[in-house]
Formats: C-alpha cells, sequence, structure tokens
C-alpha cells in the first residue's frame, strides 16, 4: 500500500509540474489530458496534496535521492525552469509573444521570438510558425477546394521547419518538446520511420506529453511496428499501449490494460471514456451505455467521445435518450464536429435523412478527416438511395483509413445492393482482413456467396463456420449453415445446425419464423431417421404456432401415431425378418 | 471555390504569360520597341506557337519561365529570345493586385467585337484581333473569365505564385540589354530611340538589378522598390526570400548557417526553401489538357511501350493525384501500370478506386484487353475491368464470375454497349485463355448468356461461338464499329481454329461444307475491314478516308500476289509515315480509329496464320511483315510480338535454327514482360528442334519438361501449350529410340487433340505416329496413319500438311521395298511443286533425299547413265540438313553421295562426302553421350 500511495504521490506531481511545463509551451491539448489524468488520481492521498507546493518540493527531492535516473529525465524539463528566472529579457520578450500566442497570432508571436536562442523561446517559435502554417493551409482549402474539396494543400512552412529542426536536431540541441514538434513536421512530409524515431526519442526523454505519444500512436498504424518502437519504461507508455491496442482494434487487450490502469487512477475521465470505447467496439452496449452514462454524470458538459455514446444510442434506439443527448451537446458547443455528428445520428434514427447528410456535412466541414462522419453519411446515402454518393463517402473515409473497416463494409453493402455480390466480395474481404473476428463480417461474406448469382455453397458455408466460430449473436449463421446444407441434401448436418439454432434462440428467448423452420426440419428430419419420441417432441412444441405449421404437425402426428401403433402390434416380427 | 472559372481552368502564372504573348501577337504595340516591328510571318509563327502550348499534351505540368524561354527559342529563334527576355520583364512589372487587374482588363481589347470582325479591320500587320471563338480567342476568354470570378483572396494567391514562377525572371531579363541590340540590327528597322523607349518601360527592372547587384546591404531598398508595401504579407516574403537567395548566391555562402541561424531564418527560411522542395511551382496544365496526357500514358502502357519507367510514371501521378485530387483517371492509370507490371494487390486496389470515385462514369476509352469504347455505363464497366484483369493474370474462375455478373448488370441497366464489350471480354476469355471444363460448368449454370444457348452442356468451343455470333449481333445493331471487327476477326480465327462438328456429318466430305473453307475464312478476314469502312461514314472524314483507303488497300494486298511495302499495295504514301501519322495526331482521331486500325493489323496477322495453314509459308510472311511494318506502332504488344515470333518461325523453317534463335534473343529483348510467355515457349522449341536434330537428348528432355511447365497446371488452360509439349515429349522418346514409348505418347496427344476439338494437331499427330511406325521399321503399320492424315488434311485444306503426309506415304512405300519405288516416286513428283513453292527447308531435304533413294531403287536406272538425277537432289538435301544442323539424315544424304560417286569412280568427291559423313556420324554419337543440358533461358 506504501508503494502505491508513494507511486501515486510521484505520479502527481510530475503531472503538476507537466501541466505547468505544457501550459508554458502552448500544449493545451496535452496539458488538458494531464490536467484530467491528475484529478483522476486517488483521493485520499491528495487530502494534503493539491493546495501545497512546498510538500511537492519535498516529495521531489525524496523522490530524487530514491531514484536517479528519473531525476535525470526530469532534469531536463526542469533545466527550462532555472533558466526562466535568469534570464529577464528574453523573459520579457517571451510573455509577450506567450500573449500572442494565446491570443492565436501565430505569426506575431514568431515574430517577437525571433533571436530568442533558449530552448522554450526556441520551441515556442517553431511551433507558432507551424501552427501559423496551418492556419494558412486551412483558410486555402477553403478558398481552392471547398470545405470538402479534396485539395494537395501543404503547410507552407514544413519545409522551413523541417530544415531547422533538423539542423538542430542534428547538433543534439533539440530538447523533448522541440523534438515532438520535429516529429509532427517530420509525419507531415511523409519521412514515418524518421518520424517514428524522433517522437519516440521524445517520449522517452519527456513523457508526460500526451501529444507526443498520439503523434506516434498514429504512426503505429501497423500491429507490427508496436513492438519495434525502443520506449523506456514508464506509467505514460501504460496509457500509450492500451491507446494503441484500442486503435488496433485489439479491443480485449486494450481493455485489459484499461482496467489496470484504472486502479492507478480511479478518477479519470479518460479512462472511463476509452473503456466505454473498447465495450463499444467489442459490441458490448450496455457496459458501454452504462460507463458513458457515468462519465456524463460527472462531466456534464462533456462532448469528446460523445458521437460514440450517440452511436450506442442509436444502435439501441433509445430516442429520448438521443435527443435530450443532441440537445444537451447544441448548448454546450454547437460548432464541434461530434455535436454534428450526434444530431445527424438523431435524425437518422427519426429516418429524417436529408437532414442528417446535412449535418454529417457539417461535422465534415468542421474536420475534414472526421472518420466515422463520412461512413455515417455513407449510410446516409444508402438509405437515401443515393448509391454513388454513398460509395463516395464510403470511399473518401477508406481513403482517409484504410483501417476503417466500417467503410469497407459499407461499401461492400452497397454493392450488394446493386446486385453486384462478386464485386462487393473484395470490400468484403478487406473488412474482414481488418476484423477477422467479426462474425458479421464473415456473415456479409457467405451471403455474397450464397446469392443466386455466384451460388458458390461451399465458399458460403465456409464463411459461416467462420461466423459461428467467431460466436455469432445474431445468429444469422447458424440458420443459414442449416438451410444451405438441407439444401445440398445434407441432412445430418443441416439438423446439427438447425438444433444449434433452436439452442441459441431458447436461450435467448427469441421467437419467430426461424424457430418454425428448424422445428420443421427437425420433426421431419427425426421422422426419416426413425426417432420417433424425438419427433413427436418437436411436434408438440410446433402446435404453439399457428397456421400451416400447426397442421403440418398435427399431420405428422398422425403419421407419428400410425407408424408406433404399426411397430407396437409387431415388434418381433420385425426384428425377425430384418436382422437375420 | 474562388480559383475555378469553369471545368478545372485555373489562372496560373504560365497563363499570364501566355497572355502576355498574346499581346505580343495580336498588339505588338503595347509592348517596347523591337517587338513592336514584327513582322506578320513572324506574328503568325508565334501565334502557332501558342496554338500549340494550348494544346500539348505531351506533359502534364505547365512549363516554367526558363522552359517556356526555351521553347521560345527553339520555336521562334532570335526573335524568340528577345520576346523571353522582354516576358521576363513584364512579368516583373506585376508588383501588386491592381498590375493584374489592369493587364487583364487591357485583354479584352485584343478580342475582336462579339459578332465578326468587320472587313475594314483588315489592317493587316498592325490589327490582328483575335476571333472570340477561335482556339486561341476562347483561351483568351477563359482566362479573363477565371480572373473575374477570382476572389481576392485568389488573386493574392495567383501573385504569390507568380513570384515563384518569376524568380529566373532576373536574370533573363538581365540578358535583355546585350541580345536587344544584335536583334535590332537583324531587324534593320529604325532604331534610333530605342533604348529610351526601353529604359522607360523597363525602369523598375533595371533599379533591381542595379541594388541587387550593386551593395548587398541594399536589400531592403530593393525591396521597396518592388513595391512591397501592396503586396500581401506571403508575397513580401517570397519575394524578400528571391532577393536573400540571390544575396547569398552573391557572397558565395549559399547555405551558410551564420545568416540563417538566427531570427533573420525565420522570417526567410521557409519560403527560402519553397524552391528547394520544388513543388510549389508546379501547376497542371488545363483539365483537358492533363485528360490527354493520361490517355497518352494509357496507350503507351497498353502498348507495352514503355516510354517511361514505371516507377516515373507512378512518380507522376502520384504528383498528378496530389495536384489535382479530381481527376480520377490517375487511378486507372496506376491500375494499368500495375497491370503491366503484374502487381496484382496494387492493380485490384487501384481499379476498386477509380470505379468508386468515378462511378463508371469517366470514359475509359483506353481499356482493358478488350477494347472498350467512350460513354460506358456504371458499374458494369468496374464489373468489366475487373473480369479482363483477372483474365490477364489468368485467374479463370474469377474473371468468369466478373464478367457474368458484367453481363448482367448491363442486362438489368440497359447498358447495350457495355454489355457487347462484355461479351467480347467473355470471348476473348474463352478463346485466348482457355477455360477449365469445371469452370465454364460452374459459370454456366448460374450464367444468362449460356443458359440463352443450348444448354450448359455445350462444349466450351460451342458456346464460344455462340457468343461469338452473339456478339457480333449485338455490334451490328449498336454500330461498334471496331467491335465489329474484333467479333468479325475472331470468328475468322475460330474457324481457323477449330472444325466445326457438323452433328449429321457422315463422314467428312469435301472441304467446302465445312467452315474450315479457306474461302469462307477469307470473306471474314475481308470483311471485317470492309465493316470498319461502311459503319464510320458518318464519323469524321478523315477517320473515313483513312479506314476506306485502307480497306482499299487490304483488299488489294490480299488479291494481288506481290506486295511489296511502300509500293503500290497502299496507295497512301509510304505506308508508313502515314500510319504513324495517324497516331501521332492524338486527342484529333480518338481511340476510336485506334482500335479500327489495331484490329486491321490483326486481320493481317490472322491471314497470315490462314497462308501458314493453307500452305504458303512466302504468303504467310508477307502478311506478318505488313502487320510488323505498318501497324508496329498501333498493334498491341501482344500482336506485334505474335508477329514476330512469325517471323522468327518462318527464319526458323527457311534458314535453320541458328538464325532464328539469335533473332529471337533480339525480340525477347524487345518484349521483356508482356509477352513472355510466348517468346519462351518459341525459344524452348526452337531449342527442342535444333537438339533433336543435333541428337542432343538430354538437352532435348530438359527443354521438353521446361516447355510443359510452362503452360499453366490447371486443367484445360493454355490447351496449344500442352499440346506442344506432350508433342515434343513424344519427338524426344523417338529420338532416344523408344518407339514403344513414343507410340504411347503420340496416342495421347491423339487423344488430347480429339478431347478438345483440335483436328489440325491432330493432323500432325496422325503423320508423327506414321514415322514412329516408319521408323521402327513397321512399315505396315505405319501406312493407315499416313493415309487417314492424307484424307484429312486433304479435306480441311491443309496443303503443306498434304505434302508432307505424302511424303511421310513415299517414303513408307519406299521402306515396303524396292518393289513400290515407282509409286513412291510417283507420290513426291506429285507434291513436289507445292513443297518447292511453299514447304520449309525440313520438307524440301526429306523430299529430295526420298526422290534420290527412289531413283537408286528404280530398277531400270542406271547411275552411270544419268548420274545428276540423283547427285542435284542429294546435294540438295545435305546441304540443306547441314543447314538445320539434322546429323542423322544430312550423314544418309552424304552416305548416298559417296556412294554414287563411288560408282562413279569420282573418287575425290567421293572422299570428300565420306569425310562429310564421317563428320556427321561423329557429332552425333558425340551428342548422344554429351550432358550438355543446360539451358541459357
Amino acid at each position: 500500500m506504501a508503494a502505491f500511495t508513494s507511486s501515486t504521490t510521484s505520479h502527481r506531481t510530475q503531472l503538476r509540474r507537466a501541466i505547468r511545463q505544457l501550459c508554458d509551451r502552448g500544449l493545451y491539448a496535452s496539458a488538458k489530458w494531464a490536467a484530467e489524468q491528475l484529478v483522476g488520481l486517488p483521493e485520499e492521498a491528495s487530502s494534503a496534496g493539491p493546495f501545497s507546493s512546498t510538500f511537492s518540493h519535498i516529495e521531489k527531492s525524496k523522490i530524487g535521492r530514491s531514484s536517479k535516473r528519473r531525476e535525470n529525465l526530469i532534469q531536463i524539463g526542469v533545466t527550462n525552469a532555472s533558466n526562466e528566472e535568469e534570464e529577464d529579457d528574453e523573459e520579457d520578450a517571451f510573455l509577450l509573444a506567450k500573449s500572442f500566442f494565446d491570443m492565436r497570432e501565430y505569426r506575431r508571436a514568431a515574430h517577437a521570438l525571433r533571436g530568442l536562442l533558449d530552448k522554450k523561446s526556441f520551441f515556442l517559435r517553431c511551433y507558432a510558425t507551424y501552427l501559423a502554417g496551418e492556419k494558412r493551409k486551412e483558410e486555402e482549402i477553403i478558398e481552392v477546394a471547398g470545405p470538402l474539396g479534396r485539395s494537395d494543400v501543404v503547410n507552407p512552412e514544413l519545409v522551413g521547419l523541417e530544415q531547422e529542426l533538423s539542423l538542430q536536431f542534428g547538433k543534439g540541441n533539440l530538447d523533448a518538446f522541440g523534438s515532438y514538434l520535429y516529429g509532427v513536421v517530420l509525419y507531415e512530409r511523409d519521412c514515418k520511420t524518421e518520424a517514428r524515431a524522433v517522437l519516440c526519442a521524445s517520449v522517452n526523454a519527456y513523457p508526460w506529453n500526451w501529444s507526443a505519444w498520439l503523434e506516434l500512436q498514429a504512426l503505429c498504424t501497423d500491429p507490427d511496428v508496436l513492438p519495434t518502437l525502443n520506449l523506456n519504461e514508464h506509467w505514460m507508455r501504460d496509457f500509450f499501449i492500451a491507446s494503441v491496442y484500442l486503435d488496433l482494434q485489439k479491443n480485449s487487450e486494450s481493455l485489459a490494460r484499461y482496467r489496470s490502469i484504472h486502479l492507478l487512477f480511479p478518477g479519470s475521465d479518460y479512462v472511463l471514456a476509452q473503456t466505454a470505447t473498447a465495450h463499444y467496439n467489442l459490441r458490448e452496449f450496455d457496459d458501454a451505455e452504462g460507463l458513458f452514462e457515468e462519465l456524463l454524470r460527472t462531466d456534464p458538459y462533456r462532448i469528446e467521445g460523445m458521437d460514440t455514446y450517440s452511436n450506442i444510442l442509436y444502435v439501441k434506439e433509445c430516442y429520448a435518450a438521443l435527443s435530450h443527448l443532441a440537445h444537451k451537446a447544441v448548448l454546450t458547443d454547437k460548432y464541434r464536429p461530434e455535436t454534428c455528428c450526434i444530431i445527424g445520428n438523431y435524425y437518422s434514427l427519426k429516418a429524417q435523412h436529408e437532414k442528417a447528410v446535412l449535418y454529417f456535412k457539417r461535422a465534415l466541414k468542421l474536420n475534414r478527416k472526421y472518420l466515422s462522419a463520412w461512413t455515417l453519411m455513407g449510410h446516409e446515402y444508402v438509405e437515401m438511395k443515393n448509391t454513388p454518393a454513398a460509395i463516395d463517402a464510403y470511399r473518401r473515409a477508406v481513403d482517409i483509413n484504410p483501417r476503417d473497416y466500417r467503410a469497407w463494409y459499407g461499401l461492400g453493402q452497397t454493392y450488394e445492393i446493386l446486385a453486384m455480390p462478386y464485386y462487393a466480395l473484395y470490400y468484403y474481404r478487406r473488412a474482414t482482413q481488418l476484423r477477422p473476428h467479426d462474425a458479421r463480417m464473415w456473415c456479409a461474406m457467405g451471403q455474397c456467396y450464397e446469392s443466386e448469382q455466384l451460388s458458390m455453397h461451399d465458399a458460403a458455408i465456409r464463411c459461416y463456420r467462420r461466423a459461428v466460430s467467431n460466436n455469432d449473436r445474431e445468429g444469422i449463421a447458424l440458420h443459414k449453415l442449416a438451410k444451405l446444407h438441407n439444401q445440398l441434401g445434407q441432412a445430418d448436418q443441416a439438423a446439427y445446425y438447425y438444433k444449434e439454432n433452436l439452442e441459441r434462440m431458447e436461450t435467448d428467448q427469441s421467437e419467430g419464423q426461424d424457430v418454425v423452420e428448424a422445428l420443421q426440419f427437425l420433426a421431419m428430419h427425426c421422422k426419416n431417421q426413425g426417432l420417433l419420441e424425438e419427433c413427436e417432441r418437436y411436434c408438440t412444441r410446433l402446435m404453439d404456432y399457428g397456421g400451416k405449421a400447426k397442421e403440418d404437425a398435427k399431420a405428422l402426428f398422425r403419421e407419428i401415431r400410425s407408424v408406433q401403433q404399426h411397430t407396437l402390434t409387431m415388434p418381433s416380427m420385425d426384428i425377425e425378418q430384418f436382422t437375420p | 471555390m474562388s480559383g475555378h472559372g469553369g471545368s478545372g481552368f485555373v489562372l496560373t502564372p504560365h497563363k499570364l504569360s501566355m497572355c502576355l504573348l498574346l499581346q505580343a501577337y495580336v498588339l505588338p504595340s503595347a509592348w517596347s520597341r523591337p517587338l513592336s516591328l514584327l513582322s506578320s510571318p513572324i506574328r503568325h509563327q508565334l501565334a502557332l506557337f501558342l496554338l500549340d502550348l494550348s494544346k500539348a499534351v505531351d506533359g502534364f505540368l505547365e512549363p516554367t519561365l526558363i522552359e517556356l524561354e526555351q521553347l521560345l527559342k527553339e520555336a521562334l529563334g532570335d526573335v524568340g529570345e528577345v520576346l523571353a527576355q522582354q516576358l521576363a520583364s513584364r512579368l516583373l512589372t506585376f508588383l501588386s493586385p491592381e498590375d493584374i487587374f489592369t493587364f487583364v482588363l487591357s485583354l479584352r481589347e485584343l478580342l475582336a467585337p462579339a459578332p465578326f470582325p468587320t472587313p475594314e479591320s483588315g489592317a493587316g500587320e498592325e490589327q490582328l484581333l483575335l476571333e472570340q471563338n477561335s482556339l486561341l480567342g476562347q483561351f483568351l476568354r477563359r482566362c479573363i473569365l477565371a480572373f473575374n470570378v477570382l476572389s481576392f483572396e485568389g488573386t493574392c494567391r495567383l501573385l504569390t505564385d507568380l513570384d515563384c514562377y518569376r524568380r529566373p525572371a532576373l536574370t533573363i531579363a538581365s540578358e535583355l540589354s546585350i541580345k536587344k541590340e544584335t536583334f535590332g540590327t537583324t531587324l534593320q528597322q529604325d532604331e534610333e530611340d530605342d533604348d529610351d523607349l526601353d529604359v522607360e518601360n523597363l525602369p523598375l527592372q533595371r533599379q533591381t538589378m542595379t541594388t541587387s547587384v550593386g551593395e548587398r546591404g541594399g536589400a531592403e531598398n530593393s525591396s521597396r522598390t518592388f513595391g512591397v508595401q501592396i503586396v500581401p504579407t506571403e508575397g513580401r516574403q517570397a519575394l524578400n526570400a528571391h532577393e536573400f537567395v540571390e544575396l547569398q548566391e552573391l557572397d558565395g555562402q549559399v547555405g551558410g548557417g551564420g545568416v540563417r541561424d538566427g531570427g533573420f531564418a525565420f522570417a526567410f527560411g521557409d519560403s527560402v526553401n519553397r524552391s528547394d522542395s520544388g513543388n510549389e511551382c508546379q501547376f497542371l496544365r488545363t483539365h483537358g489538357q492533363v485528360e490527354g496526357y493520361l490517355r497518352e500514358q494509357a496507350v503507351s502502357i497498353e502498348k507495352g511501350l514503355h516510354r517511361i519507367s514505371p516507377p516515373e510514371l507512378n512518380a507522376n501521378l502520384v504528383l498528378i493525384g496530389k495536384l489535382a485530387p479530381n481527376i480520377h483517371r490517375v487511378h486507372y492509370l496506376e491500375y494499368l501500370n500495375c497491370l503491366h507490371h503484374t502487381d496484382y494487390p496494387a492493380a485490384l486496389t487501384s481499379l476498386h478506386r477509380y470505379f468508386d470515385y468515378s462511378a463508371g462514369r469517366g470514359a475509359i476509352n483506353c481499356g482493358g484487353s478488350a477494347a472498350v469504347d467512350a460513354n460506358m455505363g456504371r458499374f458494369q464497366a468496374g464489373l468489366l475491368s475487373l473480369g479482363s484483369m483477372h483474365a490477364h493474370f489468368g485467374h479463370v474462375t474469377q474473371a468468369l464470375q466478373a464478367l457474368n455478373e458484367a453481363v448482367r448488370i448491363a442486362q438489368q441497366n440497359n447498358d447495350d454497349s457495355c454489355l457487347a464489350h462484355t461479351l467480347a471480354a467473355l470471348c476473348h476469355l474463352l478463346d485466348e485463355v482457355g477455360v477449365t471444363v469445371d469452370a465454364s460448368a460452374v459459370g454456366g449454370a448460374s450464367d444468362p448468356v449460356f443458359e440463352s444457348g443450348s444448354g450448359a452442356s455445350l462444349a466450351i468451343q460451342q458456346q464460344l461461338l455462340l457468343l461469338l455470333r452473339r456478339c457480333l449481333r449485338r455490334a451490328q445493331e449498336l454500330k461498334l464499329p471496331h467491335l465489329i471487327a474484333f467479333s468479325r476477326l475472331s470468328l475468322a480465327k475460330f474457324d481457323l481454329k477449330h472444325v466445326m462438328r457438323l452433328p449429321l456429318l457422315g463422314g467428312l466430305r469435301t472441304g467446302q461444307q465445312l467452315a474450315m473453307a479457306p474461302s469462307d475464312v477469307c470473306k471474314n478476314l475481308r470483311l471485317s475491314p470492309y465493316i470498319l469502312s461502311d459503319s464510320l461514314t458518318n464519323q469524321s472524314p478523315i477517320i473515313s478516308n483513312a479506314t476506306s483507303t485502307f480497306s482499299s488497300a487490304v483488299q488489294r494486298s490480299n488479291g494481288s500476289v506481290p506486295v511489296s511495302l511502300g509500293g503500290q499495295g497502299f496507295n497512301f504514301p509510304g505506308s508508313l509515315p502515314s500510319v504513324n501519322g495517324w497516331s501521332t495526331l492524338p486527342g484529333r482521331i480518338g481511340p476510336l480509329s485506334d482500335s479500327l486500325i489495331k484490329s486491321a493489323g490483326t486481320s493481317h496477322l490472322l491471314r497470315a496464320a490462314s497462308w501458314e495453314l493453307y500452305g504458303s509459308s512466302p504468303m504467310g510472311r508477307v502478311s506478318t511483315l505488313i502487320h510488323a511494318y505498318c501497324y508496329h506502332d498501333v498493334a498491341s504488344a501482344d500482336d506485334l510480338s505474335l508477329a514476330y515470333v512469325k517471323l522468327v518461325q518462318h527464319l526458323a523453317l527457311h534458314k535453320g535454327y541458328k538464325v532464328a534463335l539469335s533473332a529471337l534473343d533480339m525480340v525477347s529483348k524487345k518484349f521483356p514482360l508482356v509477352a513472355r510467355t510466348r517468346v519462351q515457349a518459341t525459344k524452348l522449341q526452337l531449342l527442342l528442334h535444333q537438339a533433336l536434330n543435333r541428337g542432343e537428348i538430354k538437352l532435348a528432355q530438359v527443354a521438353c519438361g521446361e516447355l510443359s511447365a510452362l503452360a499453366s497446371p490447371t486443367l484445360g488452360v493454355d490447351i496449344d501449350l500442352k499440346f506442344e509439349a506432350s508433342f515434343f515429349y513424344a519427338l524426344t522418346l523417338l529420338a532416344t529410340g523408344d518407339y514403344a514409348g513414343a507410340a504411347k505418347a503420340a496416342q495421347t496427344v491423339y487423344c488430347l487433340c480429339y478431347s478438345n476439338d483440335m483436328q489440325l494437331n491432330s493432323v500432325k499427330v496422325l503423320l508423327l505416329l506414321a514415322d514412329i511406325h516408319r521408323k521402327s521399321g513397321s512399315f505396315v503399320t505405319g501406312l493407315p496413319f499416313a493415309l487417314a492424315s492424307l484424307t484429312l488434311s486433304e479435306s480441311l485444306n491443309l496443303d503443306i500438311l498434304h505434302a508432307t503426309a505424302m511424303v511421310t506415304l513415299a517414303e513408307l512405300w519406299l521402306g515396303l521395298g524396292v518393289d513400290h519405288a515407282q509409286r513412291a516416286l510417283a507420290l513426291l513428283e506429285q507434291c513436289l511443286p507445292l513443297v518447292l513453292g511453299h514447304g520449309g527447308l525440313h520438307l524440301h531435304a526429306r523430299t529430295n533425299l526420298s526422290m534420290a533413294r527412289c531413283h537408286l531403287c528404280l530398277p531400270h536406272y542406271s547411275v552411270l547413265l544419268e548420274p545428276e538425277t540423283v547427285l542435284f537432289p542429294l546435294q540438295e538435301a545435305a546441304e540443306a540438313f547441314e543447314i538445320l544442323e539434322d546429323k542423322m539424315l544430312a550423314a544418309e544424304a552424304f552416305y548416298l553421295q559417296a556412294v554414287v560417286y563411288n560408282a562413279l569412280g569420282r573418287l575425290k568427291e567421293r572422299d570428300a562426302a565420306a569425310t562429310s559423313f564421317q563428320r556427321c556420324t561423329l557429332a552425333l554419337t558425340n551428342a548422344k553421350i554429351s550432358k550438355v543440358a543446360i539451358l541459357s533461358i
């Protein structure tokens, strides 16, 4: 317990310092994240903490003695702090620049910082330049290609920044923040391997910059890359690994990691949201919903991740809850892509697809790379029977992130609607490659193979088997398998799958035509096999249903009776006749 | 959408230059002295130059200022140089948006008033107004329009781009003062106030020159002369930057860290490096021009003429994709590129991406294996391309599925032209690639195409025939000339390859009743170009002219025997350049005529094949040559390689294998990628022949194995290749002396032929069987085979095979004993004209040898009386066999020669013949024991 608390206090001090340092450099997103985690640390140890900075100083020195290595790490971050007090003139200029920066006058900030040589000023200058370029880029995209157009505009400052940063990097003058920026620039210049190396160096030198980790995560789209990264052991690394797993759709692993992190940061909203997302990805909607509700209770004005929540509400068809969420989001911040997405989901649920498209478009205008909006817009276009637009939207999503299995799946579905099952197969194949353990993908592929145009039953059966072995919850696969085997005249296998399906439906307590069909087949099958008692059982169950099934069952009953009487009257003869 | 003035027409610095040059052309008086006095021929030259520039499709990027200068110099010589310098200095005068605005306003003066230019404007030299609807007029109007719709940001952007574009202008303009004098003297006009005017016109530029050259401290000064106050931020940086570069260069310390390190580096660093990154100065040409460029590239890829290397092309495509993400055809080209470098996954990805974005609406007139026409339907087009891609990679089942689906969707969407194309692709698949029986059954079961025929149980060939007929009918209905041509050609080819099994055919009757009849095939062949010209009468005059001349030429070449190239056979002046001319006018004739010319070329190839079959190798050679010479720039690499291979085979038949093999090496260098298997197979066949002749059994066995390995392992695919392989296997066995094995192998081959309906090849196999029996010494059992092949080849009109069968028969008779020599001789004499006229070297020699042997056997023949009747054919045979390296038969000929000379008492010649005999036999025994089995493939 003591170790636990001491690690908690050390986390606390680290985070506190990090927030200050990050804010100093204008890295607000990371600061925000760090603050979220800081608050997320357990309560009881913090009773003395948050208000006494002296205490934390003492703590720091304690830790410094206990672990030399960590102290060194921190030292890198701290050196700047010591410089700050010494050079007042420079500090004044920096303050001016920082206030410009905070007012989003990036070029002015960069200009004010010119000539200042200390690392913090250097970083802020480069960062401001970068942001100025980004701002200009966004404006230019709108000028050239319109809000949703594709364009080639790149940040005009990248080349210069790269040269300057690489020069400093070569000289070894770059601190962790500098190398973070260098990594970002390299990434945008499409030098991914170099960017990865530089970002690794950055997070090893200063682990509390969450933005750097995120950039690194964006560079780890290939699962094989992760083990090759040279990362020092640090608790921030655990956050990173969990997040990468989530991104790579290794949801269960990710969930396990978040659970262990949750023990350290029990109050972190971030961890909560990520856990909820993992549950959502695993299609455990109830768990995810509960977590999101909890999240909203503690942080009612939160918008991040609420689009996922709205997806869950959409799937569960909670009209009222979704509208409530949308209303709250609009009141909080109307011009957030997530907000637009929530509203789009709401309209989609209300089957007002034109309006939904409108809002998804707005979301995309706010963030052109907002993946799920592209995919959802594709869904809406499919509903509106505008297939070319749907295909275009899905394709944009896929081109932004080729690992977006939903868009691949959507593309496949759209082509299937166009009665092109063979063409659709390609897309489903891509989707299954991304989610090999998702039964829905396999079912979709099976349906393509099964379609009357292709009628490749063997392939279809193989797909459905994969679906069954991957826990197909909707039970489509079992039913289809049974039917297919029946069609192919393989009665035994058909009976096996019908039975399985029946069991599944019994446990789910679902009723429907499938049950009747299964019972009918099984009754017939048992009769043919001579299993009269079993057949009787199925027939009795069939009697519960009306219509033709009931009549058939009655007829079967009569047949069984007559056979039974026949066998009862002369059982010995039968045996004598047929068994010599 | 501020940057767009209509369909992707963006005002770029280069277009500003064009406008300036247009001004120089129309209103030279607006320009400074020497140019204001341009004579009208030069002005017209300039106009042509501009016209050319606005239409060019040889690249996709607009030329930079330096390139433009080069082009001007090339086109107009000295005048061009001065023009370029003037242009550069004029460009430097654009300092603020206002300057551009006034310039564009002034451009309106260049246009003639709306209706038609009034006749009195014929003031000639001075007033050459542009007509509104002329090409240049349109260009100018588009520029003006593009500027008018430009927002202020757009104008600023233009100015920024302009700064980047005109960076080299300073150096160009600096040469002005030097060059101008020489130019002035050449023009020999009044040159009094030359300099004054110039100074007036170019004050700014002069000043900057002095400042930047003069003292380096004056950087701020010079920037002020550029009027930076008016230029918005970005423009300012760029301008500053370029001076910065200049200064650094003057100091001789480019990239000196000292200057860049401090805050100074920030102010300039980024924009200085723009020139390093390079892509800031790149502007795409107009949409139409880029499309034209892409089309050109597609054609060149399809033909396998790798003008630029694939990685380079890929880089270009990526660049286009970056600069203009809306041009989807880039993906299509990526697909083609991958396809032709057999990169299956990448091809698949690009294909799907292309059709996802374009939804098949983009015209794919440079389509897959079957030439695809413009204005295709929608997703069925994607399926069609997918199908032909799978066919290209040999994925027969997948190709069938895709094409079947394409047929269905096309039917659903009433897309007849796509349907026709899909049918054609299906035919191609069935015909060229071959389909396994299983696969066709799978396809047939669910396939509307086959179901509408007469049941799924039809043999593949019959399905193909039905399909082809259906395809032809549809093409005729839809008036798609290239498809008509394609289906006619395919029908002709089908008829050539297959003998129709008429259901009630009680034994074979005369050849006339079979579709094999040469006249039918020729009719089909001739019809195809006719159809081309017929259906094209309503097309543009150029095309119909071209094709009608062409078809008449074809007609003539077909009818008359002596077709000399470039001679009267073709009545367009010098066939080569004119055909060249067609294909080098892209976008004016269009891909339609390209594919037509292509199929016309293919018809020549087919004709060559028919000649080959019917027994005239010289005629076949001529047809092949016509194809290889006249169509080399339009034909697909597939056809072209086939033509070359045919020529090589001809060479092998008449000049021996050594020559042919060296020729083949050249062919394989020419077609490194596309026709690999075909060239390889031919090479192996030649090697096999050579090895068998030489007696190198080991080598032959290895080559035979390689040949059979070339064929796809799938059942029913690559039948021709499989046939060749097993045929050679039998031959190899025969050469080793394993007669029983050879006979067994030959029988298997025969079964293969029978089951696959390859009657033509079965004749060959029968001949082989006869040969095997002959060599094994059982002449009587050989006779029925020889007779069967004789009858078959006669009824199928296979003249050369007929002649060969006759020779074999004669040899068999001769083997039966001396009594039959007379009969054998009669047979030989009967087929002699054909053999001498059209036969290959080997047949030639065989006939000669047999004739000599017959004569020697004849009882009433005496060597002493007429030695030449024997000696002459023997000599001929020996020479021919030497060329062909057939040691065994050469030895026999020499032996007979020696015997005859001995009888005649000509000892010296006898000894020579005997030595030759010894050489041959020794070589043969050496070869048999040698283990040369390493192939240099």
